[in-house]
């Protein structure tokens, strides 16, 4: 990710994006975002584990083009409870038959446990592939792209702030945490609801940082014209290639197909 | 925009502007009228809360568009009134750059922080390109377009922040304090910047706290209270020293010297003052100074407290420590000195455990530090962080103090003692029910300090603690960790004030690109003056005015004393409170 030469104690620091040249880099975000609307739309179609493995294998396969992979990697743990949770969750909780396993009052069914691989694949997909575009989106080309999807400038530009605020209140989080560490604070100490009140100390002084980091940032942005003119230039304006009409091709066609095969009843438990 | 031709209206008019918080019991601003000629140089001084920076963002609308209370008076530019303009509007006539420079870098390459003005105004790409080609020369950023802004060092980020309001060409640039988190050098080079920046025709008016670049500015306003109490030249200025002084500003030092020998405190240079001291038969002794550096204590005094040996620590596998060794006595008044990012932060951060060592060893009281319970590390040694609002979160100083004597386990009376000895200490008795989000500056630093003494700690870390104070509260501070060292703490303090440093520590560490430099007694390390220069650090102006004798002079009155035929001080013209 971002290269430092020190540790840098605050600023903002690229977050998930992923500074190569890989075709996807090269996209138009406009397609991006497109791209990334179909997958959304695509695995909310279905509900069947194989049918979403497909999906998950596909954007696998994009991550790998687009070298997304170590943006994965780094949440992995993420992914992967975001895959386990519901897998479980679905297991016991629905009823069914065939019934695969007794343990006291709890049961897993067949159907139950398909239901939730198929959930889980279809949250870890979703972020998987909103990962490929943030890794290989700058947030500026992001907010263009939103813009250029008819979401006014202002409101397109605090859509994206958080990507850029989230790498900052990171760093502020730790140096808070580290300042009330110096003063004897222990963070994981005592059953669950001290554990919640324990974490107060760190909270209230990020937040309130947040707050005077954000009001000297509104003043900032508004200080060099930010909001000034309806229409901005860009030094670098986005344009469309050959290979965004190919792909948005590719992306409407794939949605296309899964929406027959939806209505043909496919990909249903 | 650009620089509009020379007119008969001047560039700024304030004609009595007032603002009042709402709910302040003063009016930060009283009946301002002060007019700025185009292409002037002005400087805006005075204490922490005496109006400055209010008063500059009036000249852009940020007060009252951004600020809620209730404003009066006009403000013109360039003979225009402003009243009905935006803020944003106005960003192609005033460029307006902060203090903190890392909220006004919100991209993730130089190049698109540089391009942002001028994009919202809907510059033509082309054109926003050749600007920048400009700018990225005359700020010397050529090679880096496509750097992240966080990866810069405080100097880069500083002339980065000042280029992004360039690219707006604005006629008026207004600076608060740009350089406060920076080290001498990097301030040098924003300042160099300032002086192209007038030698463009533009108007700069600078807020600043340090009196030695007064020179530099043709007029300088002084503020108090809200009202401007005083708008001169340098020249004039420093012949009223003790009006300086009740504004809140210490007295350029080689003024103040030449002013405390009954001699005229024209701006010169060290050599040149040297010279008018020569001339004036009031050299310094050499035989004082020669007892004086003989009587001066050895700064080693105590057994080591703290034992460094070959220290390495990398982030993000870049070395940022390479081969510390370092022993800190107890007893000891360190300051830690060196660049923006020379790793003075992460040294001090492995006195107290928060950072563990790559490789090496670091010993604390003897006992390796990884063997040390963090309630009994966090009692032993105590680190002040930079920024205060990174550990505020109580409701009252009370107990916000008490937060650390509670952690250690402390028994209520025991913890509710040293809260008391603690404010005590620090000069904030009588604060024990106000809000800690209320206090000044000055004030909340010196709670930050309190809140770590209240645990006792044997040797105290204070990362910068008097950047961003007026010189009252600077001196407030350093009087306080005086007080605390000859009670037998242990001081290390990281800083880049070269004053503060020269007068007030024992030890001076200068740190460069992760390694030790130079470690000494501060006179011999002042008296390296081509180490120092070499690491971007510059003996303070009276070391330099020492130099110019072949003595290395720590504090304004150690020079004068040393030049006095009695050696004793004239009391009249004594200046400090």
């Amino acid at each position: 990710m971002s290269i430092c030469a020190v540790p840098v104690e605050h600023g903002m620091k690229a977050f998930i994006y992923n500074p190569e040249n890989s075709p996807a880099h090269r996209l138009n975000p406009v397609t991006k975002i497109i791209s990334l609307s179909v997958v959304f739309t695509v695995s909310m179609l279905f509900n069947h584990p194989l049918y979403l493995g497909c999906l998950i294998a596909l954007v696998a396969c994009l991550g790998t083009v687009s070298r997304s992979l170590p943006a994965m990697w780094k949440i992995k743990y993420l992914l992967l409870i975001l895959f386990l949770f519901p897998t479980c969750l679905w297991s016991i909780y629905m009823d069914g038959t065939p019934v695969l396993l007794h343990w006291g009052p709890l049961q897993i069914s067949s159907r139950g446990l398909n239901y939730g691989i198929a959930m889980g694949f279809r949250l870890t997909g979703m972020l998987m592939a909103g990962l490929i575009l943030l890794a290989t989106t700058r947030v500026e080309d992001f907010t263009a792209g939103l813009n250029r999807l008819g979401i006014p400038y202002r409101m397109s530009f605090s859509l994206t702030l958080a990507f850029r605020l989230v790498p900052l209140f990171y760093d502020t989080f730790q140096t808070v945490v580290q300042a009330q560490q110096s003063r004897g604070f222990i963070l994981n100490t005592g059953n669950i609801l001290q554990k919640i009140r324990r974490t107060l100390p760190v909270l209230i002084p990020v937040f309130v940082s947040g707050i005077r980091r954000t009001d000297q940032l509104a003043v900032a942005l508004e200080s060099k014209g930010f909001g000034y003119r309806r229409e901005r230039t860009r030094l670098h304006p986005i344009r469309f290639s050959r290979s965004d009409r190919l792909l948005l091709s590719a992306a409407v066609l794939f949605l296309c197909v899964c929406i027959i095969l939806r209505l043909t009843g496919q990909g249903k438990l | 925009m650009g620089i509009p031709e020379p007119s008969r209206n001047p560039a700024v008019a304030l004609s009595g502007v007032g603002f009042q918080y709402p709910l302040a019991e003063q009016p930060a601003l009283q009946d301002i009228s002060l007019s700025i000629r185009a292409g002037e140089f002005v400087m805006i001084m005075g204490r922490t809360g005496s109006g400055k920076t209010t008063l500059v963002r009036t000249i852009n609308r940020i007060v009252p568009r951004f600020t809620k209370g209730s404003f009066s008076g006009t403000v013109h530019l360039f003979g225009s009134d402003i009243r009905t303009r935006s803020v944003a509007s106005l960003a192609g006539d005033v460029g307006m750059v902060f203090q903190d420079f890392e909220s006004q870098l919100f991209s993730t390459s130089i190049q698109l922080d540089l391009a942002f003005g001028p994009e919202n105004m809907a510059v033509p790409p082309d054109r926003i390109a050749k600007r920048m080609d400009r700018i990225l020369t005359q700020f010397q950023l050529t090679g880096l377009r496509d750097r992240d802004p966080a990866t810069l060092s405080g100097g880069q980020k500083q002339r980065l922040a000042i280029a992004t309001i360039m690219m707006l060409d604005p006629p008026v640039i207004i600076l608060d304090e740009p350089t406060t988190d920076l080290d001498p050098e990097s301030r040098d080079m924003v300042y160099r910047m300032l002086g192209q920046l007038r030698d463009q025709g533009r108007t700069v008016i600078l807020i600043d706290h340090s009196p030695d670049l007064i020179r530099q500015a043709d007029r300088v306003v002084l503020m108090d209270r809200g009202r401007i109490v005083r708008d001169a030249t340098p020249v004039e200025l420093v012949r009223h020293p003790g009006q300086l002084n009740r504004c809140g500003i210490r007295m350029p030092q080689i003024q103040e010297c030449l002013w405390k020998l009954g001699l005229e405190p024209a701006l010169s240079e060290p050599a040149e003052a040297a010279e008018t001291i020569r001339k004036s038969a009031q050299t310094p002794d050499p035989k004082r100074y020669e007892i004086l550096v003989a009587r001066e204590r050895s700064p080693r005094t105590g057994d080591p407290v703290i034992e460094i040996r070959d220290l390495l620590f990398s982030y993000d596998r870049q070395p940022v420590l390479n081969g510390i060794d370092l022993v800190i006595h107890r007893g000891e008044f360190v300051t830690l000195a060196g660049q923006n990012g020379s790793g003075k932060t992460t040294l001090a951060k492995h006195f107290n455990g928060l950072l563990s060592p790559g490789s090496g060893t670091l010993l604390l009281g003897g006992i390796p530090v990884q063997k040390w319970k963090a309630a009994e590390l966090a009692g032993t040694v105590g680190y002040v962080f930079q920024n205060p609002d990174h550990q505020i979160f109580r409701p009252t100083v009370r107990e916000e103090v008490l937060f650390g004597p509670v952690n250690l386990g402390l028994d209520d009376r025991e913890a509710d003692a040293r809260v008391a000895e603690a404010l005590e200490t620090v000069g904030l008795t009588g604060y024990d029910d106000r809000d800690p989000f209320m206090l000044t500056k000055g004030e909340s630093q010196r709670l930050a300090v309190a809140s770590i003494l209240a645990m006792h700690p044997q040797i105290l870390i204070l990362d910068e603690p008097t950047t961003g104070l007026d010189h009252p509260d600077q001196i407030r501070m350093m009087d306080l960790l005086t007080r605390l060292n000859r009670r037998g703490h242990t001081v290390i303090m990281i800083t880049h004030s070269m004053t503060l440093t020269a007068q007030f520590a024992d030890r001076v560490i200068v740190m460069e690109n992760g390694s030790i430099l130079t470690d000494g007694p501060v006179r011999d390390v002042f008296g390296r003056i081509d180490i120092l220069i070499k690491t971007g650090l510059k003996p303070p102006p009276v070391t330099r005015l020492g130099l110019e004798f072949d003595m290395v002079v720590r504090s304004v009155d150690e020079f004068v004393d040393l030049c006095r035929p009695g050696g004793t001080r004239n009391e009249s013209v004594h200046l400090q409170s």
